[in-house]
């Protein structure tokens, strides 16, 4: 069932894509030639693009190039869509990665200091989501290229310096989302220490560090995985500023270049990209969902 | 007890981690030049790029036969003479003995070659090829450029080796000047190698070969990577600095943190930054003046605001527009001064450049003018798009033509929706840039409003018979004193139907650091990086 709906599901995304960038009234071969060419000219890369093809024809052909990975060039410049692709994609995903190890630091950190910093922490967390990543991310930026040492990126993870240098980006990218989820992990904690299998856990005279991690963090994970799987996609998307901001050729960057020189081909690819992370995002937290919470998985067995 | 040391064997593990990784980093690098740049670097295929940011890249590593010194004038490139008889057909010799930089594309075991004639016709015509973006520079002229470039024909006809290092070109009608359309770098010789089965791919993003003073050696999104060509034709201009280092930093604010830190040594100020270095009279603060060189360079960069003759039929509503604007206010808001008001395409500083009028705004003519025609206050609408200023000077133009009673509407859209409906002529007014690339007037009045021109890059559909039938005379002028003279006369009537609202042609503003001199950028804006020396 779950695999009809995915496949449907991307089969719609490759649809809608193929459509939105057909309905679009810019002419690719021109974009290529430039304003200075002859419309000739412009007419011969037009027919070599196959864009003088009637629309279900380039669709199918469409389809089928994209069900065998096959992309195609880029209008700009000629490359192999796939493999910029996929390269773009390994620095934006270790960008992400890198994002989520914040996340996770600064959740287990909100688990270990306990109630009592709350408000000290309630305060932070409204800093981090009230500030707009395109302003903190210049101001950090800015501070980073005065005193940290390692400001060169080469593309691509190539050495410890370029993995160093993804480190402040990743930081200003995991600040929105790790206040959202330490504010839900916070507010979840409160709720499982006023129940009473904590009160009874406490008669029985365990200690607070054990009442937490037992007891408290095992019966918050399930809404703070829920949000998290909500938030990853949305970091892929979301990296493009930090990218731009510290120039990191990832897949944010690219989408961004490809529709200012409306590069059809790299931005369907592009999208579809996206669709599958967001599939294989949530098919993934679905998985883990049995796996943390025995509730669930008992109810799937019924 | 455990946990502490736990905890002490990370930081160790840490502090080692950071050492070995910093010792891993070269920062000793002392003979190199490193430019930053703002945007990612395009292919470095000499027949595709277009984007203003990779020429001053590609141009030290392809040349083409003939050059422009930093003064503008034409000097020998890789053709060490040329001549000819009845401006038709043109012979150059070809420099013997000059070899591409070495690479795997060539299988030799030397892994390289000396250039050829045969190199020659390659090159220019591949620059004919429907493919290749500045075939309008030579497909008029050169004769059975265009059928190529139409798909016509499958060699072009006016291109022969008569030996190998003599090279014939033979052109459509005699061109007394036709040498001006090819002294721009764009026009450059590479290898036919380029299209090697397994070479064609990489051709531009790791590979790319030429003749010039410096040759690739690593090309990334973020960084491109040029060192020394050690064999290097020209012994006067052998490169003093080893290594050229090409850095994207996106942000205008970082990229300038960066130069201030040292960490870069050039780059191009952008408009965003004037106020950070000028003082509202254009001169510089103090306080940089400490740490950097200047130099202002006149490029071909001309900014106008285009009419659409169609959709604005009434002339004497155009030369309200043209009499209006204030292009000083314009250059002093927007450029703290660094550029040169213009009235017609031709811009100053080029070969043949005459002013016909120095500074036509004239509010009260203005208002005569509109007077004089059937305007009835509906708003007309302007593309502005996010590139060049372009929005600011729509705001600054928008106040002006309000001033003189004419209501313009803006309308933002990025720069390719702004060329599409351009050409497609659904829009009434639209600021534009043109990086020209002719050293002469005649190329370039031909290009901009010959009617067979129409739709581009004629884009304001200017028709005039009379005009058309001028132009085509002036090619065919041997003297050049006349011909300056009747391009002149020939601008002047077209700028009388104002086609266009030519405004300025920009100064860039180049800061690099005072641990260099001799830099040297010549007016297609050629970095002439081979003669940097360090101090």
């Amino acid at each position: 069932m779950r695999l009809i709906y995915y496949t449907s599901l991307l089969l719609g995304i490759i649809l809608f894509t193929f459509i939105l960038f057909h309905v679009i009234p810019a002419d690719p071969a021109r974009i290529m030639l430039g304003p200075n060419a002859d419309e000739s000219q412009v007419k011969i890369v037009r027919k070599e693009l196959g864009l003088d093809n009637p629309l279900h024809l380039q669709f199918r052909n469409f389809l089928y190039k994209t069900i065998t990975f096959d992309f195609g060039r880029s209008y700009i410049d000629g490359r192999t869509i796939y493999e910029e692709v996929l390269s773009k994609f390994k620095v934006s995903l270790f960008l992400v990665l890198l994002a989520t190890f914040f996340i996770f630091l600064y959740s287990i950190a909100i688990v270990l200091i306990g109630v009592r910093f709350y408000p000290i922490v309630d305060k932070i967390n409204f800093l981090f989501i009230s500030t707009p990543t395109f302003f903190s991310g210049v101001i950090i930026a800015i501070f980073v290229f005065l005193f940290y040492p390692f400001t060169s990126f080469s593309g691509a993870i190539h050495s410890i310096a370029d993995i160093l240098y993804l480190l402040p980006p990743a930081f200003i990218l995991a600040l929105y989302p790790m206040a959202i989820l330490a504010r839900i992990l916070k507010q979840e904690i409160e709720k499982i220490n006023k129940s009473t299998f904590i009160t009874a856990a406490r008669a029985f005279g365990f200690s607070e560090t054990q009442i937490r991690l037992r007891h408290s963090i095992r019966n918050a994970l399930v809404p703070f995985i829920a949000a998290l799987s909500n938030q990853l996609p949305m970091l892929f998307t979301g990296a493009f500023i930090i990218e731009i901001i510290f120039s990191i050729p990832g897949v944010g960057s690219l989408l961004i270049k490809s529709i200012l020189h409306k590069d059809f081909p790299m931005l369907e690819a592009v999208v579809i990209l996206n669709g599958l992370q967001f599939i294989g995002i949530n098919l993934m937290f679905e998985f883990l969902y049995p796996v943390i919470d025995p509730r669930i998985r008992s109810a799937d067995a019924h | 007890m455990k946990k502490i040391r736990v905890t002490k064997s990370l930081i160790i593990c840490f502090g080692l981690f950071f050492v070995f990784s910093c010792s891993k980093k070269d920062f000793s690098v002392v003979n190199q030049f490193v430019i930053g740049v703002s945007s990612e670097t395009e292919r470095l295929n000499p027949i595709t790029i277009k984007d203003p940011q990779t020429y001053p890249i590609a141009w030290q590593i392809y040349e083409g036969l003939i050059r422009l010194n930093e003064d503008g004038k034409i000097v020998p490139g890789l053709a060490e003479s040329w001549d000819t008889g009845d401006n038709k057909v043109w012979t150059f010799k070809i420099r013997k003995g000059v070899q591409f930089h070495n690479s795997d594309i060539f299988d030799s075991s030397k892994k390289t070659r000396t250039i050829t004639a045969e190199d020659v016709i390659y090159s220019y015509t591949r620059f004919c090829s429907p493919e290749s973006y500045p075939s309008f520079v030579i497909a008029d002229s050169i004769k059975g450029c265009g059928d190529y470039n139409a798909g016509k024909a499958k060699t072009v006809e006016g291109l022969k080796a008569l030996d190998e290092y003599t090279f014939q070109i033979e052109l459509n009608k005699p061109e007394p000047f036709f040498i001006n359309r090819i002294t721009s770098p764009w026009i450059s010789i590479f290898p036919k190698e380029s299209e090697i089965e397994n070479v064609k791919d990489k051709w531009g993003l790791i590979i790319a070969v030429g003749t010039g003073p410096y040759k690739l050696v690593s090309k990334t999104d973020n960084e491109v990577i040029l060192v020394k060509n050690e064999n290097y034709w020209d012994k006067n201009r052998t490169p003093k600095i080893e290594r050229l280092v090409y850095r994207v930093i996106k942000n205008d604010q970082i990229r300038f943190a960066e130069l201030n830190n040292g960490k870069i040594d050039l780059m191009v100020l952008p408009n965003q930054l004037f106020s950070s270095v000028f003082e509202q009279d254009g001169k510089v603060k103090d306080k940089i003046k400490e740490k950097f060189n200047f130099n202002v360079i006149g490029t071909f960069n001309t900014h106008l605001i285009g009419i659409n003759m169609k959709k604005l039929p009434d002339l004497h509503l155009r030369r309200a527009i043209f009499y209006g604007s204030n292009r000083e206010e314009m250059v002093q808001k927007i450029l703290y001064g660094y550029g040169d008001i213009i009235a017609g395409a031709v811009p100053p500083g080029m070969n043949g450049y005459a002013p016909l009028v120095v500074n036509p705004y004239n509010p009260e003519l203005a208002k005569q003018e509109l007077k004089k025609s059937t305007y009835k206050g509906k708003a007309i609408e302007l593309l502005v798009h996010e590139l060049s200023n372009s929005e600011q000077i729509g705001q600054i133009f928008q106040k002006q033509m309000s001033d003189i009673g004419i209501k313009i509407k803006l309308a933002k859209v990025d720069f390719n929706s702004a060329i599409g409906r351009m050409i497609k002529g659904d829009a009434e007014l639209f600021s534009m840039f043109a990086e020209v690339v002719f050293s002469s007037p005649e190329p370039l009045l031909l290009n901009l409003f010959s009617s067979t021109k129409i739709p581009a890059p004629n884009f304001w559909g200017y028709s005039n018979l009379s005009v058309d039938k001028k132009m085509d005379g002036l090619r065919n002028i041997a003297e050049k004193a006349v011909s300056v003279k009747t391009a002149a006369e020939i601008e002047k009537e077209i700028m009388e139907d104002v086609p266009a609202n030519f405004l300025y042609r920009q100064k860039n503003v180049v800061v690099y650091s005072n641990k260099f001199r001799n830099l040297k950028i010549n007016p297609h804006n050629q970095y002439m990086l081979e003669q940097l020396e360090k101090l």
